[in-house]
């Protein structure tokens, strides 16, 4: 028997570990009708007013006079980059939250967003994606991405590019039977030093797949600094992490930030992880959450900082430690706090047995 | 859309409680291998169809549906990978326990499970693809969207992590050295 034929064997008696759907094809069949049929109300909502606010905007202006074709002051926003994503060829019919002209500070500096929307997206070398250690999403193409904002925040500058890709190979077109792939919008996030040209603009975050009617959001936790892609009118509130009460009940405290033509940029308190996993947001229009997410986060060079875990019950192995130090490393970071202001305690340590499906480990 | 209000669109075999029902096993198996995790497979499954499930008739115009379905299963998977490596980890076991002890009653699957999950996510759909879902290198990696030389690489690399770590376990597979895996054609399903 080959490697393969092996593998295959095998492969085949893990994936029967799956055991049987916990709902039938019928039922699951009409959840995702039901589903579905939400949120297509929802984005209907959404584009019946976003209709209203159109016509509103055509005619004030020409009611009031004012609707002078040339009326576009020198000093405003440049228009929007060509785009593919506005232009309907690999454009979806729902509302878009990545189109429209870019926004931000810097979106009337045409030099830089044009050559922001060129910078590579590759971030490792080929050898590292080969070994699978990236995604290795390859380079949307440049006449497909859009610069969706482009500013100063905290000092530096970030840019978001959003770019689309049918991810299948170019000659698959030629194979028969082949079923064309979705268009896949992806993102990613550049940042750069005061006043960087666009050469110095680094890939700190991404490529990542999106959905159009979706907010972004992504966070600098060295910084705290917080950047929330929305739509224009949107209102974005912000949590900095789960509160647990003594009942052990977790909420969160929302804030709303200022929104410039739906994008939010605020502060959070910086973490002393190298990631951010407790800050959340979430987006309202007309007054219903519309969305609900955590940030994409940067990742910081800075190690983290040590979490003293206390055993009561006797040290483990050196594996164990390790294993505790992780889990409390990462429950400090969802749940935002500093090592400091915990005391951390391995009641029990040891193996458990949890060979079948459906047991679990404690 | 289209059969909004009922059980959903299309009529007949193509129908898509008829697919989601002839389907559901098969797909929930493959996301059980991509995620290694029962909750989280049906999570990804259910997704899966519900993004499928809009578009359903344009789908079924062009053929059979699994293929399409398939591809956007993986590349949610990548996606959730993007935004949600930091969050719960839902687990059936510690991710190392204080003493091994009870490695010595892993079973073959469990050995086979948890080598899987110490591949990264783009090699380790390779494998599954390529050696569960019996895919050929081409559609491979128009799923995976990525080039065939990609999925020889990340299949054959996958196979010899694979071969080393299972090389002790109770069902090791042959430690021949047969390079990567052959180039050969297989028709497309």
């Amino acid at each position: 028997m080959t490697p393969e034929d092996a593998l295959r064997r095998r492969l085949g008696g893990l994936a029967e570990q799956a055991g049987r759907p916990s709902a039938d094809g019928p039922g699951l069949a009409r959840r995702i009708a039901r589903d579905s049929a939400g949120r297509q109300r929802a984005r209907r909502n959404l584009l019946a007013g976003v209709g209203c606010v159109v016509l509103l905007g055509i005619a004030v202006p020409q009611l009031v006079g004012t609707g002078a074709p040339d009326a576009v002051p020198a000093s405003g926003p440049a228009p929007a980059a060509p785009s593919r994503i506005e232009d309907g060829a690999f454009g979806t019919p729902d509302a878009d939250m990545f189109a429209g002209p870019t926004r931000g500070s810097l979106s009337d500096d045409r030099a830089f967003v044009d050559a922001v929307r060129a910078l590579p997206w590759t971030p490792d070398p080929p050898s590292a994606a080969a070994e699978g250690l990236t995604d290795h999403l390859p380079d949307p193409p440049v006449e497909t991405r859009s610069v969706v904002f482009a500013g100063e925040v905290s000092g530096n500058r970030w840019a978001l590019v959003v770019g689309r890709f049918a991810d299948v190979p170019p000659d698959a077109s030629r194979l028969p039977g082949q079923v064309p792939g979705p268009p896949q919008l992806v993102a990613a996030w550049f940042t750069g030093p005061a006043d960087a040209g666009p050469e110095e603009m680094r890939l700190r975050s991404g490529p990542g797949g999106i959905v159009s009617d979706w907010p972004l959001a992504v966070i600098d936790p060295r910084t705290g600094a917080l950047v929330v892609v929305a739509a224009p009118g949107d209102v974005v509130e912000v949590s900095e992490r789960p509160e647990i009460t003594a009942d052990g009940s977790t909420t969160r405290a929302w804030q709303e930030v200022e929104t410039v033509d739906g994008i939010a940029i605020t502060r959070m308190p910086p973490s002393v992880q190298p990631y951010d996993a407790s800050t959340s947001y979430r987006v309202l229009r007309n007054g219903r959450t519309e969305a609900r997410d955590s940030p994409w986060s940067f990742h910081s060079d800075q190690p983290p900082v040590p979490v003293p875990v206390e055993y009561p019950r006797g040290r483990p192995s050196a594996l164990g430690e390790q294993a505790a130090d992780n889990a409390a490393q990462h429950a400090l970071a969802e749940l935002g706090l500093h090592p400091a202001e915990v005391e951390i305690t391995a009641q029990w340590v040891g193996s458990v047995p949890a060979g079948d499906v459906g047991q679990a480990a404690a | 859309m289209d059969g909004a209000d009922g059980e959903g669109p299309g009529e007949g075999p193509t129908s898509f409680p008829d697919f989601v029902t002839r389907q559901q096993q098969s797909l929930l198996r493959l996301a059980f291998l991509l995620v290694g995790d029962r909750g989280h497979a049906e999570d990804l499954v259910w997704t899966a169809l519900m993004k499928t499930y809009r578009h359903w008739d344009r789908i079924t115009r062009r053929g059979e549906p699994s293929a399409y379905v398939r591809r956007v299963l993986v590349t949610t998977h990548t996606s959730w990978r993007r935004r949600a490596w930091h969050h719960e980890q839902p687990t059936g076991r510690l991710p190392d326990g204080a003493t091994t002890e009870s490695d010595d009653r892993l079973d073959g699957n469990e050995e086979l499970r948890r080598a899987l999950a110490a591949l990264p996510p783009r090699m380790r759909a390779t494998v599954v693809l390529r050696y569960y879902e019996d895919l050929n290198e081409l559609q491979t990696a128009q799923l995976m969207g990525c080039s065939e030389s990609t999925v020889n690489t990340q299949a054959a690399r996958g196979l010899a992590r694979l071969r080393t770590v299972l090389a002790t376990g109770p069902a090791p597979l042959p430690t021949a050295d047969h390079g990567p895996p052959s180039r050969r054609r297989e028709p497309p399903r």
